[in-house]
């Protein structure tokens, strides 16, 4: 699943750490998020979505894959 | 805290207790139960003592403490340990087979065979048991 979520950090000026520790993840959650490498849980979903203030939908864009 | 703290210190005199008894009654027991109690003592006291440090290194820097909860907690952490100790039961599970074939190419014990059998088949009757127990509960 892709995600917007290194452009969120960066626009709005955050480092990994940063975020990491203002949604009590680790840094390392992070970096996997943002490199489409780990979808998270619906909880951590809702948590980024409270944090930035914008819908779920406008972070994870989800794609059907093609059958 | 407090009840972390005392099983520590619980785990350490009982641990202690263990060895005591271990070398006191040395000529009075059996060698393998004065094995078997200094042995796991001198274990407990071990790791009571080590948790005992980590609790205290814990209260004295509260950030460092958070950053390792937060570690333990992370849900990414908690899905990777969780798929590698699943593999890691599955593979064990499938080598204890395997040791039950090679036992019995090399003429080993009827029990040791038996032995492993029993372990494959309790460990899936285990798996079974768990699926259904988690389908009711998810």
């Amino acid at each position: 699943m892709k995600n917007r979520l290194e452009a969120l950090r960066k626009a709005r000026g955050l480092r990994q750490e940063e975020l990491a520790e203002a949604l009590e993840v680790s840094r390392q959650t992070i970096g996997s998020l943002e490199n489409g490498r780990y979808n998270p849980s619906i909880l951590l979903a809702f948590k980024l979505s409270r944090y930035f203030g914008v819908p779920i939908e406008e972070i994870f864009i989800y794609e059907e894959e093609p059958s | 805290m407090k009840g972390k703290k005392a099983l520590y210190i619980a785990f350490i005199v009982i641990g202690l207790c263990f060895a005591a008894a271990a070398l006191i009654l040395w000529d009075a027991i059996s060698n393998s139960l004065g094995g078997a109690l200094m042995g796991s003592g001198s274990g407990m006291a071990a790791i009571g003592l080590t948790q005992l440090l980590m609790l205290r290194l814990d209260t004295k820097d509260p950030a460092q403490a958070r950053k390792k909860e937060i570690e333990v907690n992370d849900e990414r952490n908690v899905a990777i340990r969780r798929r590698a100790k699943a593999l890691s039961g599955d593979m064990l599970q499938w080598a204890v087979i395997v040791a039950a074939w090679v036992s019995l190419g090399f003429d080993a014990p009827l029990w040791v065979t038996v032995v492993a059998i029993l372990t494959f088949v309790s460990k899936s009757v285990l798996e079974v048991y768990l699926v259904a127990r988690y389908q009711r509960e998810m």
